[in-house]
């Protein structure tokens, strides 16, 4: 026995100095690596939104010249999207998954390592083209032929940084369906798991059916660039509208990447504030499924007016529409469970509402972007730039914060500070609806999107926008601030259970937890299951 | 104690194997998708 204890204090021992980081196999580590890459690629992606913002604040060229804007709309989208949402989203899993299953690591600990390191190299790739001839990306995040290939040096390089970003993804993706595959603790069967795992689970299996797109799509640009090659050269005989359809069915499918995680969030989050299970937790892990099956049939809602046969269009437009129905069954779901629930409002509940109210707000402009007829009215306009950020702003981006306000305490063994929590929360929500809501009105009234210059009709929305921008770029930092209160261990120490109703594996570690958890898997039974 | 512990090593190798299959299995998969939609295109 007394040996058995000695061999855990051994395995308890952290490696020191950077040798932690740089060698790192433990998920707890990587996952803190995933969240602060993530943290710092948002405020350098906000850091572009600023200067759009800055930009657009009046009509005429101010700061920057047009060549430099479209970097920025460009850029900014890559940082957002593949530095910041999705690590984003690898990280938390990386940290909450094994604890959730009752596994003492990820499947591949060093493959974890791999993945997570290749992800600051690409973008070094990425963002060192602001310095080559030619200068960064500036032909739009869908990166379509042949504007795309007007790309000076920079081109190989931002080719090489998106493979390299497809790389990273699929290892996460498969050391995920490996971990929770084959290193569930005993008795924690599938219809058990917490639902943040349903939703990363399905999450993987799309990026193993879909980075690989994204990456040979960009591999036929390459080799259409430099190898003579004429995939989407018309003069060749090939067609540039086929990188559309290929580009767009990753996208799709990317999107939902992206959500899914934060469903699975807001699902943890919402039954521990309401104080009841969730509602429907099998037709849960139906609808998320359905909606991960679906997303690979709905891609050319973004081609509608790159004239399609009318039969493509309307198949396109039933089978967008057809997703509200699962995402309808998610929706109601979480209402059902806050339902005559014993609700409290602490920082975590508070985003995930925020994500029920406003990523359905994005999505009912997508419903109504999946029109075809009235597509033709609000493609390319700030309306769809009003859509997208919904749904990824107040509703990723929400789900995200929710998560992390929620785990903190677990992760740091202190209690963040509610009254900054929800500050963060009451500033972000009344700033970013400035910041968005507008956008809607500017997009009906014509005003096109990926552009540095506009009609001065446009003008007083845009101050408006530009404000509502500037104060959700500075509330962000009081997240900052949150986080390294709780870093440094300020504030009220942080029982093992963390809240009042939580369930769950996770929940029955201390807080902080130990640095190697479940080294012998706990007996997973319905009375400790999270559902 | 130590017949305990030849145990977990077994269970341990065994698990790593078959974490390495499935990966190496997913691996493929993905490869392929990818290889696969170029070829697909190529003419
Ligand atoms: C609720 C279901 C949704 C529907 C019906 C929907 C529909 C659409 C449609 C039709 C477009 C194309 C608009 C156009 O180009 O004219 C679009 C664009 C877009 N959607 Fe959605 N969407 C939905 C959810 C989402 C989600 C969950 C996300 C993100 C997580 C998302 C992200 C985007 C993005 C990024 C674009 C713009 C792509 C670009 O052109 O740069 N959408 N959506
Ligand atoms: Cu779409």
């Amino acid at each position: 026995m007394s040996e058995a204890v000695a061999h855990d204090d051994h395995h308890d021992h952290k490696p020191t100095g950077i040798g932690r980081w740089l060698f790192s196999t433990n998920h707890k580590d990587i996952g803190t690596m995933y969240l602060v890459f993530s943290l710092i690629m948002f405020f350098v992606g906000g850091a572009m939104a600023m200067v759009i913002r800055a930009e657009l604040f009046q009509p005429g060229l101010q700061f920057v010249d047009p060549q430099f804007f479209n970097s920025m709309t460009t850029v900014h989208a890559l940082v957002m999207i593949f530095g910041a949402l999705m690590p984003a989203g690898v990280g938390l899993a990386n940290w909450m998954i094994p604890m959730m299953i009752g596994a003492p690591d990820m499947a591949m600990p060093r493959m974890n390592n791999m993945s997570f390191w290749i992800l600051p190299f690409a973008f070094t790739l990425l963002l060192l083209t602001f310095f080559m001839p030619g200068g960064a990306p500036a032909g739009g995040w869908t990166m379509y032929p042949p504007l795309v290939l007007q790309l000076g040096d920079g081109f190989p390089f931002l080719i090489f940084a998106v493979h390299f970003l497809g790389v990273s993804s699929i290892m996460g993706a498969i050391n995920i369906i490996a971990t929770v595959f084959n290193m569930r603790a005993p008795g924690m069967t599938f219809m058990r798991l917490p639902l943040f795992v349903w939703t990363w689970i399905i999450t993987a299996f799309l990026l193993i059916a879909s980075m690989p797109v994204l990456a040979g799509a960009v591999t036929m640009l390459l080799t259409d660039k430099y190898f003579g090659t004429a995939f989407f050269n018309a003069a060749g005989g090939g067609d540039p509208v086929l990188f559309q359809h290929i580009f767009w069915f990753f996208g799709h499918p990317e999107v939902y990447i992206l959500v899914l995680p934060s469903f699975g969030i807001i699902s943890q989050v919402i039954p521990t504030f309401s104080r009841k299970p969730l509602f429907g937790y099998a037709s849960m892990v139906y609808a998320t499924a359905s909606i991960a099956f679906l997303s690979f049939f709905v891609w050319a809602h973004h081609m509608f007016t790159v004239g399609m046969p009318l039969t493509g269009e309307l198949f396109f437009m039933y089978a967008t529409m057809s997703i509200a129905v699962p995402t309808g069954v998610k929706i109601f779901n979480w209402m059902a469970t806050m339902w005559k629930g014993s609700m409290t409002f602490e920082t975590p509940m508070l985003f995930s509402i925020g994500v029920l109210f406003m990523f359905s707000i994005g999505g009912f402009s997508g419903l109504m972007m999946g029109i075809t007829p009235v597509d033709f009215q609000y493609h390319d306009t700030y309306f769809i730039v009003a859509h997208f950020h919904y749904v990824i702003v107040p509703g990723i981006i929400y789900g995200v914060f929710a998560g992390v306000y929620y785990w903190l305490p677990k992760w740091t063994g202190v209690m963040y500070d509610e009254k900054l929590g929800k500050l963060h929360f009451w500033l972000s929500t009344i700033s970013v609806n400035v910041l968005f809501f507008p956008m809607h009105f500017i997009g009906l009234a014509g005003m096109p999107r990926r552009i540095p210059d506009y009609n001065t009709i446009f003008t007083g929305w845009n101050q408006i926008i530009s404000i509502g921008g500037f104060a959700f770029g500075l509330s962000q930092l009081i997240l900052v601030w949150v986080v390294i209160k709780c870093a440094r261990g300020q504030g009220e120490k942080a029982t093992d259970q963390v809240w009042e109703s939580a369930h769950g594996l996770e929940w029955t570690l201390s807080s902080p937890p130990p640095f190697h958890s479940f080294t012998t898997p706990p007996q997973v039974t319905d009375a400790t299951a999270h559902s | 104690m130590t017949d305990n512990h030849d145990q977990t090593n077994a269970a341990n190798k065994d698990l790593a194997a078959k974490n390495k299959r499935l990966g190496i299995i997913l691996g493929l998969v993905a490869a392929s998708f990818y290889i696969g939609f170029i070829l697909a295109f190529a003419k």
